[in-house]
């Protein structure tokens, strides 16, 4: 091993894969971590009503995505998006409209990777916030109804703010976890991220490059650029929340 | 009316979250070739019993999953000691370089795991902990996502007012601790809880990477085991997947039932 | 209550440090040799025998799960200084050679008779883990993956393309003639012999004498013979000779397969047993021919002794043996290790008709393209290379990129990546 000094980070900032792989990245990340919260608070808003009997049995099914081991999930997804011999392609050409190309096409990638994400952790987040919402005392809802308030109001005005510090909890992690994204990346367009590179996540290019290409040292650079980049947002997370309530 | 279309948005919800395990069964109760047809096989077969008979023809299931159970329990057990204790004095108590402190716990989460899977394989190395469940279960022991879960659960759930009591009343730090922090935290140690115990569960590239004697593997890595390298029999794949994963659903039941749902709403209150 | 969770954490800690155990850390004895290898990458049967073979040793074979993560537990220990738990005798496949810069963590087997190993072996398997010196070998062979032409004899026949095998060999042995045959197969049956742009490329480097780098580990890549390989698979695209851009072994390619759209496909021996898992109902149908233009080799494995390891010459005595004539033909009964010893492809017991390939004895085929295989130095960074090749022909196939901008953007991200 010799010391290279900067040179791999002169190549970085350079190098158009690197960015377009963190602008893919901040794309799949706002396409899945929006969806994904909103559906994750509603579930949990939902399931943690009074009217919704058998409550256990929801969560568990909820729960099952996230539970499923991997290695299914990678085969599922790879029939439901397959190009060519493809489950939601199938329906599609039925309708008679043209097959999308979840394996090259710019956008079709980022939406089937970030279909991906929602499906596996939208229940994960919901169980979180229903862990949250069950600290939030029943007489604090009690008075509100009696005062004659509805549920969107009791929802924006009572769950959201008590909520908030579990709400930054989710927030900060899937900032994080949206960051490093990889597997669902690597299991449907492989190690190159498919044609173009348009479905090329910062850790699945740094994989690439660190344990397919043996460019270790150069996979080390793209971690630490990563690593400032995941700061950055953190700290803009934080801020954010924090002023919200 | 509302009711019955919000119970349809939770059933389409449950419809969609299912599908893939659903399909995971599908393919574990056909033969292999089932799985490559297309259109695709919706329904389920009768060779789940011939599947699994493969299994444990391939791997020492049983072993495995008694490794699984020991590494998972020891690891989520300090895992949710650590991360109550430091979350809970990160939300409550004060003292100089906490904010700091704290970040850097975060940041530890920043690192992407494909990174420092060789430095820290050295680490074991020196340490001689290679091929032991010292390498598994140790590195695993602190979780920063647990700290941080716990730090902001308890910054609402636990009130100040009784801690002021419990200081009143004369109680030292781990006394607060275990009479007031922990009842109140309950639906959160269950989740943690349970998601500690299913990550060390599925996880695979370190057991991978760090046993070598295959009496020691665990479930995944065992499992693994069922691919070969141009050539895997999905049906067995899928059935050694399905097997390894109902124990963590039995599992999620009976803790959600004992913990999450009932007894928190009565415990928290002012 | 503070004293009962003080004793629960002692006793779990005194669990860990206990039941851990100390066992794996103590000293190696010192007549133990340990191998790892993949799930169905070594014959369990001829593990088995080393134990009567080598009765002084305590062998252990430990058996790792197979692809990317088996090499990336081997790099993480070929990262590491210290030694004491790593095995003696580790598997490895074709891509052996991106190990040859580490070559001093392995045995020389040059020091343990490697030399007879060249005369037993063919030189293009051989040479495989040779450094470019030619000074140092890192690994016994233990199969090779020669490649041929499989192709639905049902749909070729009505096609009128050809009516046996050695009919089809002789139509595709030229460039032009291939050509012919995709173009007719696609007229008459709408079927596709090629997959994607990209595997076509990588089927046709295989077929060369040179590679991309020369033997001082020069790139090579931007010279004639590999033009010349972009510019015929990229004739082919032009001509709709191509299929899509899937990959091999996915599950698309295997649904194409079954439905009749890849009726052909120029692939490596051990392809055999895919095409027979995953295309049930057309079993009956296939037939193997010589691979189109040259035959090439695609895959294969190698066993290497680690410098590490106490007893480096015994394990040498051990790789040997298993990869001796008569263990590689159990090997290829048992498991389809397609043998590398040239004395074993002339056995007798190899031949066997199959059924799925209507009667043919593919074994055949498969022998005499291994021994037509060309020798080609691989070099350590061919990954870099073939990743931007690729990447490249993926965007002409997907985008309509223009091929000649393709190519001098694969150089200039090349000579970009190896300077790093």
């Amino acid at each position: 091993m010799e010391f290279v000094g900067f040179r791999n980070f002169e190549y970085l900032l350079k190098d158009p894969l690197f960015w377009k792989s963190i602008a893919n990245t901040l794309i799949i990340w706002i396409l899945s971590t929006i969806p994904m919260i909103i559906l994750a608070l509603v579930i949990a808003f939902l399931l943690n009503s009074a009217f919704v009997k058998f409550s256990g049995l929801y969560k568990t099914l909820y729960f099952l995505p996230n539970v499923t081991a991997i290695v299914s999930v990678a085969i599922v997804f790879g029939v439901i998006f397959a190009p060519n011999y493809g489950l939601i392609n199938y329906f599609v050409t039925l309708l008679g409209f043209d097959a999308i190309d979840w394996h090259n096409n710019s956008f079709g990638v980022k939406l089937a990777i970030s279909a991906m994400i929602i499906w596996r952790w939208t229940g994960y987040n919901a169980i979180i916030f229903l862990a949250g919402l069950q600290k939030i005392s029943g007489d604090i809802y009690e008075a509100a109804k009696i005062d004659g308030a509805s549920s969107f109001q009791i929802f924006t005005k009572i769950t959201i703010p008590l909520l908030k510090p579990v709400l930054l909890f989710v927030v900060i992690t899937s900032t994080i976890g949206g960051m490093q994204t990889f597997v669902e990346p690597q299991l449907l367009v492989g190690n190159s991220g498919g044609a173009g590179g348009e479905g090329l996540t910062i850790v699945l290019y740094l994989y690439q490059q660190a344990f397919v290409k043996n460019l270790y040292g150069y996979g080390s650079a793209i971690a630490i650029g990563l690593f400032f980049i995941i700061i950055l947002f953190s700290l803009i997370n934080w801020k954010f929340v924090q002023r919200k309530g | 009316m509302k009711k019955f279309i919000l119970h349809m948005c939770l059933v389409l919800g449950v419809i969609i979250s299912i599908f893939p395990f659903y399909w995971l069964i599908v393919m574990a109760t056909n033969i292999s070739s089932a799985s490559f047809k297309f259109p695709p096989i919706w329904t389920f077969g009768d060779q789940l019993l011939i599947n699994i008979q493969k299994v444990f023809a391939e791997v020492d299931f049983l072993k495995a999953i008694t490794n699984t159970i020991f590494v998972s329990t020891i690891t989520t057990t300090f895992v949710l000691f650590f991360s109550t204790l430091a979350g809970f004095v990160f939300a409550k108590f004060e003292f100089p370089g906490k904010n700091k402190l704290f970040f850097f716990t975060l940041g530890t989460m920043m690192i992407p795991a494909q990174l420092s899977l060789i430095p820290n394989f050295i680490l074991m190395q020196e340490f001689g902990w290679i091929d032991s469940y010292k390498a598994l279960i140790i590195p695993g022991l602190a979780s920063a996502f647990g700290i941080f879960w716990i730090k902001q659960y308890a910054e609402g759930a636990i009130h100040d007012d009784l801690l002021n009591a419990a200081r009143i009343d004369g109680c030292g730090i781990f006394r607060m601790y275990w009479s007031v922090a922990l009842p109140v935290l309950r639906p959160a140690i269950a989740f943690l809880g349970i998601f500690t115990f299913m990550g060390v569960w599925n996880d695979y590239l370190w057991p991978l990477i760090v046993l070598n004697d295959p009496t020691k593997y665990t479930l995944m890595v065992a499992l693994a085991n069922l691919k070969g390298l141009h050539q895997t029999d999905m049906a067995v794949v899928m059935t050694g997947t399905l097997l390894g994963t109902v124990p963590l659903i039995v599992l999620f039941l009976i803790v959600s039932k004992q913990f999450i749902s009932n007894i928190a709403a009565g415990a928290i209150k002012d | 209550m503070k004293k009962i969770t003080l004793l629960i954490v002692g006793v779990l800690l005194m669990a860990i440090l206990g039941a851990c155990g100390n066992e794996s850390s103590s000293a190696k004895e010192d007549n133990k040799i340990t191998l790892w290898y993949w799930n169905r990458g070594l014959d369990e049967a001829v593990l088995e025998k080393v134990k009567e073979e080598f009765p002084d040793v305590e062998f252990v074979a430990q058996k790792l799960p197979p692809g990317s993560d088996y090499k990336t537990k081997l790099s993480s220990l070929l990262a590491s200084k210290n030694s004491d738990d790593a095995p003696d005798l580790v598997l490895m496949n074709i891509w052996v050679s991106e190990y040859l810069p580490h070559a001093d963590k392995f045995a020389n087997l040059y020091e343990y008779g490697g030399a007879d190993l060249e005369k037993i072996y063919p030189t293009w398997k051989t040479s495989q883990a040779v450094t470019g010196d030619g000074k140092t070998m890192i690994a016994v062979p233990v199969d090779t993956a020669p490649t041929g032409f499989f192709y639905r004899e049902d749909i070729f026949s009505k096609a009128g393309i050809a009516n046996s095998p050695e009919e089809l060999s002789e139509k595709v042995s030229t460039w032009d003639g291939y050509v012919d045959v995709l173009t007719t197969l696609k007229e008459k049956t709408g079927g596709y012999a090629v997959t994607s742009i990209k595997d076509a490329f990588s089927n046709y480097v295989n077929k060369l004498d040179n590679r991309v780098f020369d033997e001082n580990d020069n790139f090579i890549g931007d010279q004639q013979h590999i033009k010349e390989a972009w510019d015929k698979v990229i004739e082919l695209d032009e001509k709709g000779l191509v299929f899509g851009n899937i990959d091999e072994l996915s599950q698309e390619w295997n649904a194409a397969l079954n439905n009749d759209e890849i009726v052909g496909y120029d692939g490596p021996v051990w392809a055999k047993d895919i095409l027979i898992d995953t295309t049930p109902d057309t079993a009956g149908k296939w037939k193997v021919s010589r691979s189109p233009i040259n035959d090439g080799n695609d895959g294969g494995s190698f066993l290497a002794v680690l410098k590490s390891s106490k007893n480096p010459e015994v394990s040498a005595e051990i790789a040997k043996f298993i990869n001796s004539s008569e263990n590689q033909i159990t090997s290829y009964k048992n498991l389809s290790l397609f043998p590398a010893e040239m004395d074993a492809l002339e056995s007798d017991e190899l031949d066997h008709n199959e059924e799925f390939f209507g009667g043919q004895n593919t074994t055949e085929i498969f022998a005499e393209s291994a021994k037509n295989v060309k020798e080609a130095y691989r070099g350590s960074k061919e990954s870099i290379v073939f990743t931007a090749f690729r990447d490249e022909l993926d965007l002409v196939k997907v985008k309509g990129k223009d091929p000649e901008e393709a190519w001098l953007d694969a150089l200039e991200k090349i000579e970009r990546d190896l300077g790093l």
